[in-house]
């Protein structure tokens, strides 16, 4: 990816447009713009010129908009400058909008892939406004599995000339044949907020169908939106493919200032206080909030979402009404009137996840306040930035720590910021399961020729790797069921005849719409009320250790359970505030590698006296005491504790890389050590270490001798602790729903669905037992290394750690490094509602010692 | 649903645990089946015969080899108990697409290596989907079936409404959750309630319903040819 791109920054606009209708097409959308007074930007001009020259390419900026009309504008004036009768200044009046009839409009010409489909209404109303405006003959329509049944038949026989749509719905669109054909007329795909999009397997979804959209007109460009990350060059590739070599990148600069600053505790206990979420900060919370118009809580997770929202509605009960939660697991009626409240300037705070990371920006929110640890810089900045989107605003950041330590993520986020060290967002290559997936979806929509569909596959950046003999798999794998030499009888999906494959029956096309739409996720229940209304969905294993009567909080409301029963959960409203918190298994985002990085380096600035800025001035203390039980680790150190407490032997690690790092290192050195001789381990990790604990003394010492911590024969370690493990398991869940193995049921289809379905984990075992060689289980396994574990960050990290001093102390009682750690193990064992009271002891209980060390050392 | 673990092929011997219920002594077995002595009784539940091929069928891809071992394991239950009689305690097959010639053809044979064993069908829900099993496979059906006091039926409910109690079912696919944190385990068990025991479902490719032993008066895990109480008291 060393290659270099031509730049069209700002003002490279050197080569003349070719013809007088390019001129007039580029004029005509800049007097629109200056219409609506606002004046088109150098990088604008830039995108419109390189598409203009049939370029393709990735337009990226930090936060701040334009990037839609960048694309869309564009798109426009070169569509009308290769038509015979342009639109001119003339024919269109720029007011008095007009809608094009769907028959007689343009057929399909733009594509608009967007990640999310709450993006897909707003970003239709931005694209019409313009179309209509200029008076061309264009319809814009947007087509995700909310839309209706009849929008969707009219757009199946004609589709509109810019459809705004999804990955699963495009998917899904392909497998029509009287729809496929049509594409043929496209011009433009853009791919909007592509870093979302780009890192998943939704996104290699994006680049199957757009191999295919290629395939049916090469002409067709493609651009790519994004986000300032740290490889837009090799994200712009992904996106275009590896053959394109005339992308362009266009970077728009950042036009609003942003400030950060973090609530401190007035008083900062020597232990950090992790695990209740950090609602001791709710009073300054709820000060910062009253203090402006309007502002965005950040949360983590969905649940540490409701129970902020519950804890600012109960300190300010008179914001009731005036306040909203917003997460991915609430009803979409409840999500968009939260969405329209806020546009409209009526709530003073949304309480809300990643769920509102994307999308039109609000321009009442003022500030954005970040509750608990950013995890990235990327993150950090996105979310900041969706704050000050009024004229002359400037993005506002409050960080709430939940832990002390997380003032020191903050301060080294913000040192990175300045250097604009961004993380990279990593393309997925090769997962088996979405191609099986494609396979069929292209069979069920075109016959497709073998050797064709393979060169097309092979031209995406996700599958350029491809054996002949992964493909040979798949193709046995949807047309036999799997390997030919293992028997799958009474199994078809896709009939080959002559070399051409195709699906024949019309119940397993329709099983395969079906299962396109399929995000993988638990098993999942929807909550209603007694009398119907809906309120969203829950996870199963969390409803399954509640009972009748029990109380629960959820969409912000406390409610009790009443019965569950086809898969749907009663529930009634009720009253008082002890009530249990909803847990959903998601994925925890692990400190990107570039954050831990930061972190390590204001570590090291701590080892040396250095506190600079109001986050390490506050946390002082805290790692004076660190330093006086134990030491605080520079980047050069890695620092391990031994502890011996009443729940045995801990042995605590500091690699500080990240959660998904240390998962894979965990397993790792625990079985080294177990090596040595027979020992039961169990352990426990955070973005910052690694907890060992175990029963009998371990052997560390000569662990250490035979190399602890030593890359070799890595990955072949890894594999038998993940033999012992349930880590690809867990993965195959996924990889099971893509592939089609789990089917959700027709909706309808009632209790006979139910004998064909199967959890992953029996698939799991099946497979494992009767057909170990299936690519699938191989697939589940790789992406548990390369993703999940992290592999290659792993065997860097155990690099970089040869390269340290290793430094074991013993302190007296857990350090305050080690004590996220500990409550993390605790939160795992007990129960959520005394959680609180247990931490407080715990606290409590080292303070004395504290105490009693701190009068001992000065008399 | 999740699964339990540890439904492979069990070991040379088979332990038990004995318990007593309406005056009638039952073997847990580890394998997952149940032995009455006083009647040279074997009984075993919710095999499920031909769920792999209902899910070929449907354009689910699940190999094959399933119904060998499902059989092999019965073969080894069957032997180690050296009952005379062997009841299957309902669902014995999957649905309609179960039964093609290789599942009636592999069971036909099964009976005749085992041509001496009375063998009773107490009919399940899935065994619906069948008017009428081959009679190569030489089944006596019955909707439930009396051992002394106790009824042996396929689903606890119809026991309940019945009032058929004391009575053994299955049914359920029970499982148990075991082990706290990182050593939490799904397992197969056998769920003993004061007036009833449900029998886990035997042979691999089962899913399992995690019970709470809450009401239960013992619950007994099983997990590679080890079968222990897991009931908190």
């Amino acid at each position: 990816m060393e290659r270099r791109t031509p730049s069209y920054e700002s003002n490279s606009n050197s080569k003349k447009y070719v013809s007088r209708k390019q001129i007039m097409s580029i004029k005509l959308v800049s007097d629109w713009m200056k219409e609506k007074e606002r004046k088109p930007f150098p990088f604008q001009r830039a995108v419109w010129k390189a598409m203009m020259d049939g370029k393709s390419g990735l337009l990226h900026s930090p936060t701040g908009t334009g990037k839609t009309l960048a694309v869309w504008l564009g798109a426009l004036a070169r569509w009308n400058a290769q038509e015979e009768d342009p639109v001119t200044r003339e024919t269109s009046t720029f007011s008095s909008p007009r809608r094009s009839n769907r028959n007689a409009a343009e057929p399909i010409r733009v594509l608009w892939l967007t990640p999310l489909r709450a993006l897909a209404a707003d970003t239709m109303l931005a694209l019409q406004e313009p179309t209509d405006q200029l008076k061309f003959p264009w319809t814009v329509e947007r087509r995700t599995s909310d839309s209706s049944s009849t929008l969707k038949t009219k757009q199946k026989n004609r589709l509109p000339s810019c459809l705004i749509t999804t990955p699963e719905s495009l998917s899904i669109l392909l497998t029509y044949r009287k729809t496929h054909s049509q594409f043929k007329s496209l011009q433009v795909v853009v791919l909007d907020e592509w870093h979302e999009l780009m890192a998943s397997k939704r996104g290699v979804q994006a680049e199957l169908c757009l191999a295919r959209l290629r395939q049916l007109n090469p002409h067709l460009i493609t651009w790519a939106v994004s986000a300032t990350i740290g490889n837009v060059e090799q994200a712009m590739q992904t996106a275009l493919g590896p053959r394109d070599q005339n992308g362009v990148v266009v970077k728009a600069p950042a036009r609003r200032k942003l400030s950060m600053r973090s609530v401190i505790p007035k008083k900062i206990e020597r232990f950090p206080w992790a695990g209740h979420m950090g609602l001791k900060s709710v009073p300054a919370v709820v000060e910062a909030i009253d203090a402006v118009g309007s502002s965005l809580v950040f949360t983590n997770t969905r649940s540490q979402a409701e129970k902020w929202y519950s804890a600012i509605l109960h300190e300010r009960p008179d914001w009731a009404g005036k306040m909203g939660v917003h997460h991915g697991s609430l009803e979409r009626k409840t999500r968009t009137w939260v969405e329209r409240e806020l546009d409209a300037g009526n709530l003073k705070c949304v309480v809300c996840t990643s769920s509102l990371d994307l999308g039109v920006d609000f321009f009442p929110v003022q500030q954005v306040l970040q509750i608990g640890s950013p995890k990235g810089i990327a993150r950090l900045m996105q979310r900041a930035g969706r704050s000050g989107h009024y004229p002359g605003g400037k993005s506002q950041l409050v960080f709430v720590p939940t832990h002390a330590l997380e003032l020191v993520e903050l301060a080294a986020a913000k040192d990175y910021l300045k250097q604009q060290r961004i993380e990279d967002r990593v393309p997925l290559m090769g997962c088996l399961d979405l191609l099986a997936q494609h396979v069929v979806s292209i069979s069920c929509g075109n016959p497709f020729d073998e050797s064709q569909l393979f060169k097309e596959v092979k031209s995406t950046h996700a599958y350029q790797d491809l054996s002949e003999t992964q493909w040979e798999w798949v193709l046995n794998f949807v047309r036999r069921g799997g390997d030919s030499l293992q028997a799958y009888p009474d199994f078809q999906r896709v009939v080959e005849n002559d070399g051409r494959y195709e699906v024949k029956d019309a119940r397993t096309s329709r099983m395969q719409r079906m299962s396109v739409g399929t995000i993988p996720s638990d098993n999942e229940m929807q909550v209603r009320y007694m009398k119907g209304g809906r309120l969203g969905k829950i996870e199963e294993r969390f409803i399954s250790r509640l009972k009748p009567g029990d109380k629960f909080l959820f969409a912000g409301r406390t409610l009790k359970l009443v019965m569950t029963r086809d898969m749907t959960v009663w529930v009634r409203r009720a009253k008082g505030q002890v009530a249990a918190l909803p847990r959903w298994y998601g994925g925890r985002m692990p400190l990107s590698s570039e954050l831990s990085e930061a972190v390590r380096e204001k570590l090291g600035e701590a080892a040396r006296g250095k506190f600079t800025g109001p986050e390490m001035r506050a946390i002082k203390p805290l790692m004076a005491l660190q330093a006086a039980w134990s030491l605080i680790p520079d980047e050069n150190t890695l620092l391990i504790e031994q502890v011996k407490t009443r729940d045995g032997f801990h042995i605590f690690v500091y690699p500080f890389e990240g959660r998904l790092v240390h998962e894979g290192l965990a397993a790792v050195i625990a079985w080294r050590i177990a090596q040595i001789r027979p020992i039961t381990f169990s352990t426990t990790i955070n973005d910052y270490g690694i907890e060992l604990l175990s029963p009998t003394v371990p052997p560390l010492k000569e662990a250490m001798e035979r190399g602890l911590f030593t890359s070799v024969d890595l990955v072949n370690q890894i594999d038998k602790c993940m033999n012992a493990g349930e880590l690809d398991r867990r993965q195959f869940r996924d990889i099971a729903k893509i592939a089609g193995l789990v089917q959700g049921g027709f909706p309808g289809a009632g209790k006979s669905a139910r004998q064909l379905q199967a959890s992953s984990d029996l698939f799991f075992d099946v497979f494992k037992e009767y057909d170990p060689e299936n690519l699938l289980l191989k697939q589940a396994r790789q992406e548990v290394l390369e993703y999940q574990l992290e592999s290659t960050r792993l065997a860097t990290a155990l690099d970089r750690i040869a390269n340290c001093r290793i430094e074991i102390t013993e302190p007296p009682k857990p350090s305050p490094l080690a004590f996220p750690i500990l409550v993390d193990r605790l939160r795992m064992k007990i129960s959520s509602e005394k959680l609180a009271d247990r931490i407080a002891r715990l606290t409590q209980q080292f303070e004395v010692t504290a105490k009693k060390h701190h009068s001992k050392s000065n008399p | 649903m999740d699964e339990p673990r540890g439904s492979g092929i069990p070991n040379e011997t088979c332990n038990h645990q004995e318990i007593s219920l309406a005056d009638v002594t039952l073997h847990l077995r580890a394998d997952g089946s149940l032995f009455i002595p006083q009647c040279s009784m074997l009984i075993v539940s919710d095999l499920h015969l031909g769920k792999d091929a209902a899910f070929r069928a449907a354009g689910i891809p699940v190999p094959t080899g399933i119904n060998r071992d499902l059989l092999k394991q019965l073969t080894h239950s069957v032997e180690t108990a050296e009952c005379s009689h062997l009841i299957f305690l309902g669902d014995l097959i999957h649905n309609r697409n179960s039964l093609t010639p290789t599942v009636i053809d592999e069971m036909a044979r099964w009976r005749k290596q085992h041509e001496d064993l009375k063998v009773t069908l107490v009919l399940g829900n899935h065994d619906r989907h069948v008017r009428k099993f081959p009679d190569s496979w030489k089944l006596e059906t019955c909707p439930a079936y009396q051992v002394n006091a106790l009824t042996l039926v396929h689903d606890p409910a119809t026991g309940v409404n019945q009032k058929a109690a004391p009575f053994v079912c299955g049914h359920l696919h029970p499982a148990v959750q075991t082990g706290v944190a990182a050593d939490r385990m799904k397992l197969r068990c056998f769920a003993l309630y004061p007036d009833h025991l449900v029998v886990p479902a035997f042979g691999p490719f089962k899913g399992g319903m995690t019970l709470s032993t809450r009401k239960m008066t013992d619950c007994f895990a099983i997990a590679e040819n080890q079968i222990w109480s897991v009931k908190q008291r």
